[in-house]
């Protein structure tokens, strides 16, 4: 254990030192070689009611995005996020730290470089690939991001990797084991065939076409989880200049069990003073139309396609608007229409300068116990944000 | 949201440049005798040539703040261009293509290809003092106007052509009217003020700085200024331009949204 601490350490070291020079000697580097990336400073305090006992912690978020284009033809990317937590939440729920660098990649590319009574230090390489491009073709190998998605909710087809709506911190999201083959047969259609391992050596391999037509981007894929047989379709076009898009995929498993379907409808609308509204709704054959509690928000690792919700159907709706160029604020929500749970996330967002921003944040969950969203309790953020 | 803005209001750009530099050329002598309207496309496409690739800064100045966005742009004609932006850090990366009358943001960092739908164009660009409703219907100042010369004036120590711009009865603009200053010997647009259809004005665009760039000499920093707001201005400054570069349609693509840096 010491032993891998001690290897452990310099690395991070040295990421965040690069990182510093990064910053104070700009971003561009010579000879192909460019380096950016962030420091957040997140406060966050939890409560199942306000007038229950607080949590509070801090997260000191640094990511690293090293990318190395020694020719036209090829690239090599390598991102590392590096978290600092401490405080309550570390102190009061020590398990947090048991399960903190569990990869669930091939490869274990995620560490924990120290952890105490009150800390927890990780650091996670959620991209490092290389990659070749020849005329039309491109070939990606390594930790890579794969992203089907069309919806700005919910995304059915996205089936390499799957998020938490509520993860508002991970904007990148993490990262696939994967190779992936893409053809390009016109400027706005492409073939990817994209093939994956998990660190349980389970295989997910699928096929998806994407084209345009009719003013409107499509398309369809098909692949095998360690599961199902997945069919799936999207697309994304307008209706009355308001965004209007979907997504569908089909599960069928191999073990005979039941099939389930899982889509979603997405749109939005900008007018022209800046106000911006958006409403989705996610469908899920197998969802529950009774309370559809899940007892904890589930870990990253466990999330799925088929796991988006466990309501039959969930509803969205955000709007959001420009106070000034310098503050936006919105309001997000989340309704399960059976068990009558919800979620609420008010937000305010500040340009300091060019590059620094701070956000505040509110996520409230309501509902009865057992209920979808019942037990989630309330959290606040502050986020402090630069970018380099 | 912010981001998200800022994000469809880069796809702008092009148009804004293109409306910003309206003009050039050095072309004397022959603006005797011409029409309003060959003086305006002259300024027309010697802004825009059959294709460009530049490096351009925008900064929105507000008393007490300024906010600057950097990108490099490549267009062909005026069906398709390229955005790829340089700063602030938090944006490095993205791209936006324009194809006709579709367009695609390309967010690096979540690998995702976002279709932008014609209701975000309506916005303005963070706020700042443009409208683009006619830029994102891809209006002409040569085909959706009627032209008319006023006479000549001098503008900051420059003769110019002083036209009045009338919108044709169904084009998809929002002015009233327009009034441009085209200078006479080298058909830049010096000057332009930009009427509501109430007759007021609403903003005024001033070019300085003209510069060699590349085959041709043209005013290299455009402010624009709201008539309302006399305290607040958006400055494009053009760092670098090369005009009739050897862009096919296919450089204007998803692949190459990808690969562009």
């Amino acid at each position: 254990m010491t032993t891998i601490h001690m290897k452990k350490v310099p690395l991070i070291l040295v990421l965040l030192i690069l990182g510093g020079c990064a910053a104070l000697f700009s971003q561009e580097r010579d000879r192909g070689w460019t380096l950016n990336g962030y420091v957040k400073d997140l406060q966050s305090v939890w409560m199942q009611d306000i007038r229950d006992p607080w949590v509070t912690w801090t997260t000191l978020h640094n990511r690293l995005d090293f990318r190395y284009a020694p020719a036209d033809w090829v690239n090599a990317v390598i991102s590392a996020r590096n978290n600092l937590v401490f405080g309550e939440l570390i102190t009061s729920y020590p398990m947090l730290a048991t399960t903190a660098d569990r990869d669930p990649g091939l490869l274990d590319l995620s560490w924990k470089p120290g952890h105490g009574a009150s800390y927890l230090m990780t650091t996670q390489l959620d991209r490092a690939f290389v990659e070749f491009s020849r005329n039309k073709w491109n070939l990606r190998l390594g930790r890579q991001r794969v992203n089907w998605g069309i919806g700005l909710v919910w995304n059915p087809n996205d089936l390499f990797n799957t998020f938490s709506y509520f993860d508002f911190d991970y904007e990148e999201r993490p990262g696939s084991d994967a190779v992936k083959l893409e053809y390009f047969s016109s400027s706005t259609a492409a073939m990817q065939l994209v093939g994956k391992l998990d660190s349980a050596h389970q295989g997910t391999v699928a096929l998806m076409y994407r084209f345009n037509r009719w003013n409107y981007d499509f398309q369809w894929l098909v692949g095998t989880t360690p599961t199902d047989l997945v069919i799936g379709a999207g697309w994304a076009g307008q209706v009355l200049k308001g965004g209007f898009r979907g997504e569908a995929s089909w599960f069928k498993p191999r073990d005979g069990g039941r099939s389930q379907l899982v889509a979603t409808l997405d749109g939005d609308y900008t007018l022209r003073d800046g106000w911006y509204f958006h409403g989705a709704l996610l469908f899920n054959s197998a969802g529950t139309t009774g309370k559809a509690g899940a007892g904890l928000i589930m870990p990253e690792s466990e999330l799925s396609v088929k796991t988006l919700t466990r309501s039959r159907i969930s509803l969205f709706a955000q709007a959001a608007y420009p106070l000034t160029p310098l503050i936006s604020l919105g309001m997000a929500g989340i309704l399960n229409p059976f068990d009558r749970s919800g979620f609420m996330g008010p937000s305010a967002e500040f340009s300091l300068a060019d590059n620094a921003s701070v956000m505040i944040l509110a996520q409230v969950f309501e509902g009865q116990s057992g209920t979808e969203f019942g037990d989630y309790g309330k959290l606040g953020h502050i986020r402090l944000r630069w970018s380099f | 949201m912010t981001r998200t803005r800022i994000r469809h209001e880069m796809m702008m750009l092009p148009h804004y440049t293109s409306l910003f530099l309206l003009g050039l050329i050095p072309l004397m002598g022959i603006a005797q005798g011409m029409s309003a309207t060959e003086i305006i496309r002259k300024a027309d496409d010697k802004t825009r040539g059959k294709s460009s690739y530049g490096v351009l800064s925008m900064t929105i100045e507000r008393p007490g703040w300024s906010r600057t966005v950097e990108m490099k742009s490549w267009s062909l004609g005026t069906e398709y261009s390229m955005i790829y932006i340089l700063s602030p850090a938090r944006e490095k990366g993205q791209v936006f293509l324009k194809r006709g009358t579709e367009m695609w943001n390309w967010v690096p960092g979540i690998e995702r290809m976002i279709k932008i739908p014609p209701s975000m164009m309506m916005q303005s660009w963070m706020g700042s003092d443009f409208t683009n409703d006619d830029l994102v219907r891809e209006s002409s100042i040569v085909k959706d106007y009627t032209h008319k010369l006023m006479g000549r004036e001098m503008v900051r120590e420059r003769e110019c052509f002083r036209i009045l711009l009338t919108p044709r009865e169904d084009a998809p603009v929002v002015w009233g009217k327009i009034i441009a200053w085209v200078t006479t010997d080298s058909f830049d647009s010096w000057m332009s003020e930009y009427y509501d259809e109430d007759g007021s004005l609403v903003s005024t665009q001033h070019s300085y700085k003209p510069q060699r760039m590349g085959d041709r000499v043209i005013p290299t920093e455009m402010v624009l200024i709201p008539a309302d707001k006399p305290a607040q201005r958006t400055v494009l400054i053009i760092k670098e331009m090369k005009f009739d570069q050897a862009l096919q349609e296919s450089f204007f693509s998803q692949q190459n949204m990808k690969k562009v840096r």
